[in-house]
């Protein structure tokens, strides 16, 4: 009963979506990839394949957090400030589930940005006569896992300020996390016991965003495959980061007047 | 005013602006950098567009130590860390230049100085890490279009200059040094006044060539011209200059000039006073030990 009611506000979300042309824009991004690819090619490919791989995987990080938070952080507020969300909750399901509905929505727009991305990169990578090596399979597969934490973010973020400030917020967490968390690394050791405290508790609750990024690998070459223990930890870590998220938005939006 | 005539004006503007973009060059990038002469002093517009070029030169500079160390990041030792008894990640002594300019360590920090536990495991495994205490580098071939495409985009990008030099230089061969010297002029068409990469060309004949007849008129220019800018000199040209007193002596003495030796050395003392190298050539100047300056304790930190 309820994966019909997530199934349908998901494609309710995916539908809007498509309505809105959200996915033009991943279209102007591809054509973009293209372009690129095309210029990068006038100058030659040769010795320049590892920077090719690297400009590929950075670019589709980049492009899919902007469509996962773009989408994430404007999907409820919209929702509100056009009235369409009475309609929803006059039906017999809980608020609880319609943020779970938006959110996998949410997610699932993300990851048809991405893949469609995903495929216009390989056709690029596959003119200039690069191999994938296996680990480019899981890069695109824990990709996918982070952007679905960076969507839960957004979400949650976006009940409790302007989707323009949630969005900004997600995006600084999105680009910036593993800079702060190498920041913290840096400076732990020379921290007082009472820092090192709050750096340890700072640590796990900052979104650790940059170890769904296997992008340095991947554009590298004879990197090995990541262990099935690093994927199946990511999977676990993920998949709780979202449930608290959604945990956070929870809060805030089930007494929330509408 | 019609929308469509404003926004055609608009863009009439940004291509005029575009098109002057090379005709600012010389004020963004002056051929003898001086340290004392901020472009944004004199050139508001010309930093704003300068800054562009300069920013992805500098992102293909990393991206290109980047791939030497096979994707592996590294960043500059803190002294705190040094204090503490962190150690350098240095790269192996393989016969080649160090391509490393500053002492490093991995970003992503070792398990024994790594609180995070699990996370850290997990990063140590899907990042591209490994222990970099004597790493080799990746074969700087596949660096060289970098190098090329940096110093296409900025020609004034000295180090992208010298160390694309550095890598052709890599192959010993009579090919890799032609390369070397090769793209070293180019450079220097384009940077006249560039005492690093004087310095530079001096040092390449000297080592792979010992040709004393070529390099010490590189050094001398370089040596004149330093001279009379030494009171606005970058931090780069003044380590250049300062490579140049100490090869300069070093030529001097195995060609058994030692009046040469001593009057370089004295000049070179008067702009840097605590150099000891110039010190113990200008105290040794009377003897001549006969050995080639390639093989001596060269002066450079990369060599």
């Amino acid at each position: 009963m309820k994966l019909r009611v997530y199934r349908a506000l998901a494609r309710g979300v995916v539908l809007e979506s498509i309505r809105r042309k959200d996915l033009w824009v991943v279209a102007i991004l591809g054509f973009l990839i293209m372009m690129t690819a095309g210029v990068l090619g006038f100058f030659g490919m040769q010795g320049l394949q590892v920077f090719i791989k690297d400009l590929a995987v950075s670019v589709l990080g980049g492009f899919g957090t902007i469509v996962a938070v773009l989408t994430a952080c404007r999907m409820l507020p919209d929702e509100i400030r056009q009235r369409t969300l009475y309609p929803l909750l006059s039906r017999p399901i809980s608020r609880f589930d319609l943020l779970v509905g938006k959110l996998l929505g949410a997610i699932f727009v993300t990851w048809i940005a991405f893949l469609m991305l995903s495929a216009l990169t390989a056709v690029a990578l596959l003119s200039f006569h690069i191999h994938f090596e296996l680990i480019m399979l899981q890069y695109l597969v824990c990709k996918m896992l982070g952007l679905a934490v960076v969507c839960g973010l957004g979400l949650a973020f976006s009940l409790y300020m302007t989707p323009a400030a949630a969005a900004t917020i997600t995006f600084i967490f999105a680009f910036g996390s593993s800079m702060m968390v190498h920041a913290l690394t840096m400076g732990y050791s020379g921290a007082s016991p009472v820092g090192q405290v709050v750096m340890k508790s700072l640590n796990a609750i900052l979104p650790q965003l940059s170890l769904f990024d296997l992008g340095s690998r991947a554009a590298n070459i004879n990197w090995a495959p990541v262990p099935i223990w690093v994927v199946l930890f990511l999977f676990g870590y993920g998949l709780l980061y979202i449930v608290a998220m959604l945990g956070v938005a929870w809060v805030k939006f089930w007494r929330q007047p509408l | 005013m019609k929308p469509g005539l404003f926004a055609s004006g608009a863009f009439v503007l940004v291509a005029f602006m575009g098109w002057q973009t090379s005709r600012i060059s010389p004020i963004t990038n002056p051929t003898t950098r001086i340290s004392g002469l901020d472009v944004h002093d004199e050139s508001a517009s010309g930093s704003l567009l300068g800054q562009f070029r300069t920013n992805l030169t500098a992102w293909l500079w990393l991206h290109a130590d980047l791939y030497l160390h096979n994707g592996v990041s590294l960043r500059p030792i803190t002294p705190a860390e040094a204090k503490s008894g962190v150690t350098v990640q240095g790269p192996a002594n393989d016969g080649h230049e160090n391509l490393d300019s500053v002492a490093s360590v991995t970003v992503i920090p070792s398990k024994d100085r790594d609180f995070r536990g699990l996370f850290g495991d997990a990063e140590r495994e899907i990042a591209a890490y490994k222990d970099m205490h004597g790493h080799n580098h990746n074969d700087p071939e596949q660096c060289l279009p970098l190098y090329r495409l940096m110093t296409w985009l900025d020609p004034q990008f000295i180090e992208g200059w010298t160390t694309g030099a550095m890598v052709f230089a890599r192959d010993r061969s009579p090919g890799g040094t032609k390369r070397a010297l090769s793209f070293l002029t180019e450079g220097l068409g384009e940077n006249p006044e560039s005492l690093d990469i004087m310095t530079e060309m001096a040092y390449i004949h000297l080592t792979r060539k010992k040709d004393y007849t070529t390099a010490i008129p590189w050094l001398e220019k370089s040596r004149a011209l330093g001279f009379s800018h030494r009171q606005n000199l970058s931090e780069g040209d003044r380590t250049a200059l300062e490579n140049a007193y100490r090869w300069l002596c070093l030529c001097y003495r195995d060609k058994g000039e030692p009046a040469m030796v001593r009057q370089v050395a004295t000049e070179g003392l008067t702009i840097f006073p605590d150099d000891n190298a110039l010190t113990r050539l200008m105290e040794k100047a009377g003897e001549h030990s006969g050995r080639n300056p390639a093989e001596a304790d060269g002066p450079r930190s990369r060599a």
